[in-house]
């Protein structure tokens, strides 16, 4: 089950089920990468009805934009406040703004959970009435939302199709406990989306995975809890990137057959501890530590730092022919289990699928993972201890304060002005830096133990709901993040813009259109499609290709909503002129229909 | 529509490579286009690069991989790989090949060190251009096709001419030499060439290339070391038409600083006068450099005058390359200009007029200089540099063909 070849990548488990397409989905993450946020939309869009893996070649640039626009606002993501990492300036990153919803830990350490709760909905007929078929999915990973390279477990939950299986009820309560430590206000669709997915979870039976005889979940860090680790055991294993002292003495007083975590977390621990522990190993999969983050002078928790080796929290207890396997977010430390929001997800069954050998020995063709332990060796000075730099410490004192944006029209163009109500925290020999995030050529010193208030001239379509931040410590250490900032005062055509600015010609717009129009049938070879059209224009013929002109024809008829929804962007893209030829009169044709059928209706 | 099954799972998350990439593509392609070429002067850049130094490319980190690609494709034809499976199998040699290069370390030109069996575009993708342009490729297939056809390559097949009789017929993509090692793949190599490599490699690029400085450079590789630039070179032994084309380079390349200087100075101003930012050390850093630009076209004042004057000689050279008119009146302004005045050339409002209007004419409505939404998506870096026309890459070349150790 958890031998090194059986691997899964999360945007293959987060793909609809053969032709359902997603409804809405919530997510935790302790560190966010924005770009990895940026590929989720792009596979719940994209997917061939029939369920099998895509061409990647077909996946262009200007479809994933429309598949990004669509997507952005069904989902709810949780991120802990002050870990975005600094994204390269993209205007792109707009549509993920109201995405995003910073939480902080209630019992004061971090959110840490890596869970993506999706519902899929049967894909139909637009004039079709039933209510269509509806399931649920749960992910649960020890990876965050970026795109590391590091070794982490993923278990995947489908909703079963019988009235067997387990409940999830508690990753309902998780994500309304979240709701509840959002730093700043919620919006309503956020607020109604987490209500109904929690609602569903609390009745759906998921499946189990095969050899699994039952699941428990467990939420820490809502609320004071007792440790959900077992009290006695014959054999056990901790895989765990970070281990402390504390989770010995506290957590886990069972003694613990094996550790296996990284050299420089072992390096931390007193010799009673690693005493305790029977064998000690260290994770060595030859990955090299991130050499460019070492010259750029990046702090110790930047968030942009890229983790690489042993990521992976994986508790395993033998007694007799039963193990208990426990997977999730929960590193081997006290504070994950004292302080820290967590989730671990027991998995019980026979120890011939989940127990210590199924997990560590290779077969004959593969080796096991056991041949990344290598035995630990004490060191015999000791090393430096794992204290929070003051940098680290600044950049969440920074992320938690009050910011709004005001935007403002200014002529022609457009300013915003980024507020934080309470004064910026007084960090000796520290240099401060913001800037919108679409605009990195534009930096402001900030001073320390003001409020903010910077302005920034921009245009439409740069305005920016992230605000970046580089703090620089006088040894010249480093960290850069983003900050999600409501913005008032946004005009409402303010993606339309965004949007005509970054599909921008015609050839881009004829592609924008076919992914729009494509959605909900099979996938066509859309480049196939462009190329025809190309060579018609070149030559002066007719406008458009049949794919296009077919498609556009048949939406008219079944969804005349959705071109409705089509004609300002298409009247932006006229007066610049960006429409392929001949595009501008056949619309107007269409259009016309398409309008009467829907006041028809 | 299908029935609904769950496949609930347990297993380890694999980096998705694929998706990773999937992003760059889109924010690289949604914004603005690489700009690294603000004054449209690609063309005339490439075309010179070729005829210097043919079937290189900044991308081909390594020689050696002339050599290792097709011992992989030949493999693969004597083993007859069905088209359906050619695609698999070649990324799973090519996955190997970066094994086996693996223990020389980061930063050696290793394609994929990092990536590993993930890399999107593997080794065979990034020479296929340059295995055609030396002529070790002989078939002039794209890739793909080549894997539909792999499996019937290569073997002798049994023919009935007019008479009857068996004649044999073979088409080969590629030469027999030099020969597979047998124990390919299975251990550790490095990128140091054998001789009859390194001699099979100079005979490649002479029969294709005979008139190009780099064939020339094959018969006395060590010459190129330590030379900044290909006009650097003894001219002792060089033949006229190989002193005429480094003539050209050199003057394009001198030349071309200025104006790529005179760009980022007025996308600098710009940005001060009508975004407010602070340009203050780019500006001055840019200046600094058009001072030292107008000494270098200063010293060389005569060879750059009689060049600049017979501009029609440059576009003869370069006829098959087929250079826009645009183009070339753009170069014909801003070369006069330069070598009239290189002093005054920053400040001359003619020249701003002419990058003015070049960066409209190539980018609309994305021209920095004209439209403030362009501008803002600038990140203050400065952008161009001397053109050298491949030249670091073909002097890594070189240099391996030297250390082989040939005696010609």
């Amino acid at each position: 089950m958890l031998q090194p070849t059986n691997r899964l990548t999360l945007i293959d488990a987060m793909r609809p089920p053969a032709a359902f397409r997603l409804e809405s989905a919530m997510a935790v993450t302790f560190t966010l990468d924005l770009r990895a946020l940026l590929a989720a939309p792009a596979v719940m869009a994209l997917t061939e009805s029939n369920g099998t893996a895509s061409d990647d070649n077909l996946h262009e640039p200007i479809e994933l934009l429309h598949a990004l626009r669509s997507h952005a606002n069904k989902i709810t993501v949780f991120s802990q406040v002050g870990e975005i990492s600094l994204p390269p300036s993209r205007r792109v990153f707009a549509f993920l703004e109201r995405a995003i919803v910073p939480v902080d830990a209630p019992l004061g350490g971090i959110v840490h959970p890596k869970v993506w709760v999706l519902r899929y909905e049967a894909v139909r007929e637009p004039t079709s009435s039933k209510q269509p078929q509806q399931r649920l999915r749960v992910l649960i990973a020890s990876r965050n939302l970026t795109f590391d390279a590091s070794w982490d477990t993923l278990v995947r939950l489908d909703e079963a199709t019988d009235a067997a299986g387990t409940l999830l009820g508690s990753i309902g309560e998780l994500f309304e406990g979240l709701f509840g430590a959002a730093v700043g206000s919620v919006s309503t669709s956020h607020r109604d989306r987490v209500l109904s997915l929690s609602a569903a979870l609390k009745t759906a039976f998921f499946a189990l995975p095969a050899g699994v005889d039952d699941l428990r979940t467990h939420v820490l860090g809502l609320s004071r809890k007792p440790s959900p680790l077992p009290g006695v055991a014959k054999r056990s294993l901790i895989i765990s990137p970070f281990v402390s002292d504390d989770f010995f003495t506290g957590v886990c007083p069972v003694p613990v057959s094996e550790l296996v975590s990284r050299p420089e977390s072992l390096e931390l621990l007193q010799s009673e501890t690693l005493d305790k522990v029977a064998r000690v190993y260290a994770f060595d999969d030859g990955s090299t530590p991130d050499v460019e983050a070492e010259q750029e002078g990046s702090s110790a928790k930047d968030p942009g730092r890229p983790l690489v080796g042993l990521h992976a929290k994986v508790f395993v207890f033998e007694e007799g022919d039963r193990a208990r396997l426990f997977l999730g977010s929960a590193n081997a430390t006290g504070a994950a289990f004292n302080k820290n929001v967590e989730i671990l997800l027991e998995l019980v069954g026979p120890a011939s699928v989940l127990g210590i050998d199924q997990l560590c020995e290779g077969t004959e063709d593969e080796p096991g993972l056991r041949a990344l332990f290598s035995l630990y060796a004490e060191p015999s000075t000791g090393s430096d201890s794992n204290e929070d730099q003051t940098i680290d410490r600044a950049r969440r004192l920074i992320a938690r304060l009050p910011f709004e944006g005001l935007v403002e029209e200014n002529g022609s163009e457009w300013s915003v002005t980024y507020l934080s109500h309470k004064p910026m925290p007084v960090l000796d020999g520290t240099e401060i830096y913001c800037w919108p995030l679409a605009i990195a050529g534009h930096r402001k010193r900030v001073t320390a133990g003001k409020s903010l208030k910077a302005r920034f001239e921009t245009s439409l379509e740069t305005i920016s709901g992230f605000l970046a931040f580089e703090l620089t410590g006088d040894d010249g250490t480093l960290t850069r993040f983003v900050v999600p900032v409501p913005l008032f005062g946004v005009p409402d055509h303010r993606e339309r813009f965004l949007l005509r600015a970054l599909v921008g010609n015609a050839e881009r717009f004829l592609r924008y259109l076919l992914a729009l129009l494509d959605e909900d049938w099979d996938q066509t070879d859309l480049s196939d499609s462009v190329e025809r059209v190309s060579d018609d224009g070149a030559a002066g013929g007719g406008p458009m290709s049949f794919p296009v002109l077919e498609k556009l024809l048949r939406t008219m008829r079944r969804d005349p909503k959705k071109l409705a929804g089509l004609h300002p962007l298409v009247s932006d893209l006229a007066d610049d002129e960006a429409l392929p030829p001949g595009f501008a009169e056949l619309w107007t044709m269409i259009y016309d229909v398409a309008i009467a059928g829907v006041v028809d209706r | 529509m299908d029935a609904y099954v769950p496949e609930s799972s347990l297993g380890w998350l694999d980096l998705d490579a694929a998706a990773s990439e999937r992003v760059s593509t889109l924010l690289r392609s949604l914004e603005e286009p690489s700009t690294l070429d603000v004054l449209g002067l690609g063309t005339i850049r490439d075309a010179l690069s070729e005829m210097l130094c043919p079937g290189t490319s900044t991308i081909q980190t390594r020689l050696r991989y002339f050599i290792f690609l097709p011992w992989i494709f030949r493999r693969l034809e004597n083993e007859q790989v069905s088209p359906g499976d050619f695609a698999h199998r070649l990324r799973h040699d090519e996955a190997q090949l970066i094994d086996c290069l693996r223990h020389l370390g980061a930063n050696q030109g290793v394609i994929g060190y990092t990536a590993g069996r993930d890399l999107k575009r593997m080794p065979s993708e990034i020479y296929w251009g340059g295995l055609g342009a030396w002529g070790i490729r002989r078939l002039d297939l794209s890739l793909r096709e080549y894997g539909k056809r792999a499996s019937t390559l290569g073997r002798t097949r049994n023919e009935r001419d007019d008479d009857g009789d068996v004649t044999r017929q073979s088409v080969l993509m590629w030469s027999a030499d030099p020969p597979v090692p047998d124990d390919f793949l299975q251990s550790d190599i490095t990128y140091e060439l054998y001789p009859e490599e390194a001699r099979f490699l100079t005979d490649c690029i002479r029969r294709r290339h005979p008139d190009s400085l780099l064939a020339f450079l094959c018969g006395m590789p060590e010459i190129a070391n330590g030379v900044d630039y290909p006009w650097d070179l003894p001219t002792h032994g060089l033949p006229d038409h190989l002193k005429e084309m480094l003539r050209h380079a050199r003057c394009f390349s001198e030349l071309t600083v200025g104006p790529q200087l005179v760009y980022n100075l007025l996308l600098a101003q710009r940005a001060r006068n009508e975004l407010g930012w602070d340009t203050d050390d780019l500006e001055e850093d840019q200046r600094a450099r058009l001072g030292e630009w107008s000494r270098l076209i200063e010293d060389q004042i005569d060879v750059l005058h009689s060049w600049g004057a017979d501009l029609p000689e440059f576009w003869h050279v370069l006829a098959r390359y087929h250079i826009e008119n645009s183009t070339q009146s753009f170069v014909l302004e801003v070369v006069r200009r330069a070598v009239d005045d290189p002093v005054g050339f920053p400040d001359d409002p003619v020249v701003h007029t002419c990058i003015r209007d070049r960066e409209i004419r190539l980018k609309e409505k994305r021209a920095r200089l004209a439209h403030r939404v362009a501008l803002e998506n600038w990140n203050q870096e400065p952008v161009g540099g001397q053109l050298n026309y491949r030249w670091p890459v073909t002097q890594s070349y070189l240099a391996d063909i030297a250390a082989a150790g040939l005696l010609d």
